[in-house]
C-alpha cells in the first residue's frame, strides 16, 4: 500500500463561496489518478460534507488527504467549539446550524450521517472548546 | 439519454455550457446533504436553489444536470462556475411535478 501523495488544505471559516475547493481539488486528482468513478463519487460527497461542517460549525481548519495506491485517507481538523454529544451530532436530521445557514441548503442535519455512509472507516473526537477532528478512510476496491 | 436530448425534449433554456453527460434518473431536493445522501451519478437534479453550493453539490455528487424550475434562473458568478465546472445548468418556466413527469416518460 504505497502512498502515491499527501495534500493539505486551509479551509476558512463561513467562506460559503470558496467551500468544497478542497474536495474539489481532491476529486480533480483522484481522476487524474484513474481512480474507479463511484470511489471518486464516494470521496468527494464525504470530503464535502466534512468541510462544509468545517466552514459552518469548525470555524475553519486544515484538510489533510493522503492518497495510496487502493484507498484514501483523510483527516479533517478544526478548533472550533467541538460537538457536545456526538451520538446526537451522528443522528439522521440532527441539525444546529442557523436560519441563514438553512436559507443556503445546508442544515439537513445528514453530513455526519452521509460521511459515515460514504466511509469505510470513520472516527471522530470532539473536545467542547478546543474542536474536532474527522478521520475517514474510503477503500477504493470495496 | 443525453442533457442535449432532454433539453431539447423539454424545451429547456440554457443558462450554462456543460458536458453532455448520459441521464438515468432524476432527483428532486432543495436540502444540500439530502441531495448528497439520496441522488444517484447521472441524475437530472430539479432544485430551487441557486448558489455556488448547489453548483459544488451537483459537481460532488456527479449529476449530469441541473434544472431550475418555474422559471428560476442563475446568478451570473453561478452560471461562470458551472461553465468552469462543465455542469450543464438549464431553466424551465414548468414546476418540478411537471418536469418529473414529463422526464418519467422520456426516460
Amino acid at each position: 500500500m504505497a502512498q502515491v501523495l499527501t495534500q493539505k488544505y486551509v479551509v476558512g471559516a463561513d467562506d460559503f463561496a470558496a467551500a468544497g475547493a478542497a474536495s474539489a481539488a481532491v476529486k480533480k486528482t483522484l481522476k487524474q489518478l484513474s481512480f474507479p468513478v463511484d470511489f471518486i463519487r464516494r470521496t468527494s460527497i464525504a470530503m464535502y460534507e466534512g468541510e462544509i461542517n468545517m466552514v459552518i460549525h469548525g470555524g475553519g481548519g486544515i484538510a489533510s488527504v493522503e492518497i495510496y495506491e487502493d484507498c484514501v485517507k483523510i483527516t479533517l481538523a478544526d478548533t472550533g467549539p467541538g460537538i457536545p454529544d456526538i451520538e446526537q451530532a451522528m443522528q439522521e436530521g440532527f441539525s444546529t446550524a442557523t436560519d441563514s445557514i438553512r436559507e443556503l441548503g445546508f442544515g439537513a442535519g445528514m453530513g455526519l450521517p452521509n460521511i459515515k455512509k460514504q466511509s469505510d472507516e470513520f472516527e471522530i473526537i470532539s473536545e467542547i472548546g478546543k474542536g474536532t477532528k474527522l478521520t475517514i478512510t474510503l477503500n477504493a476496491n470495496s | 439519454m443525453t442533457v442535449s436530448q432532454l433539453a431539447e425534449n423539454l424545451e429547456l433554456k440554457k443558462l450554462s455550457n456543460g458536458d453532455e453527460n448520459e441521464i438515468n434518473s432524476c432527483y428532486i431536493a432543495d436540502l444540500l446533504s439530502r441531495v448528497l445522501g439520496g441522488c444517484n451519478s447521472n441524475d437530472v437534479w430539479i432544485t430551487v436553489q441557486t448558489s455556488l453550493n448547489m453548483v459544488a453539490v451537483a459537481v460532488m455528487a456527479d449529476i449530469s444536470c441541473v434544472i431550475l424550475p418555474e422559471g428560476i434562473t442563475a446568478p451570473v458568478n453561478v452560471i461562470l462556475k458551472a461553465n468552469d465546472e462543465g455542469l450543464p445548468i438549464y431553466s424551465s418556466n414548468k414546476s418540478a411535478y411537471e418536469l418529473a413527469l414529463m422526464i418519467g416518460e422520456l426516460l
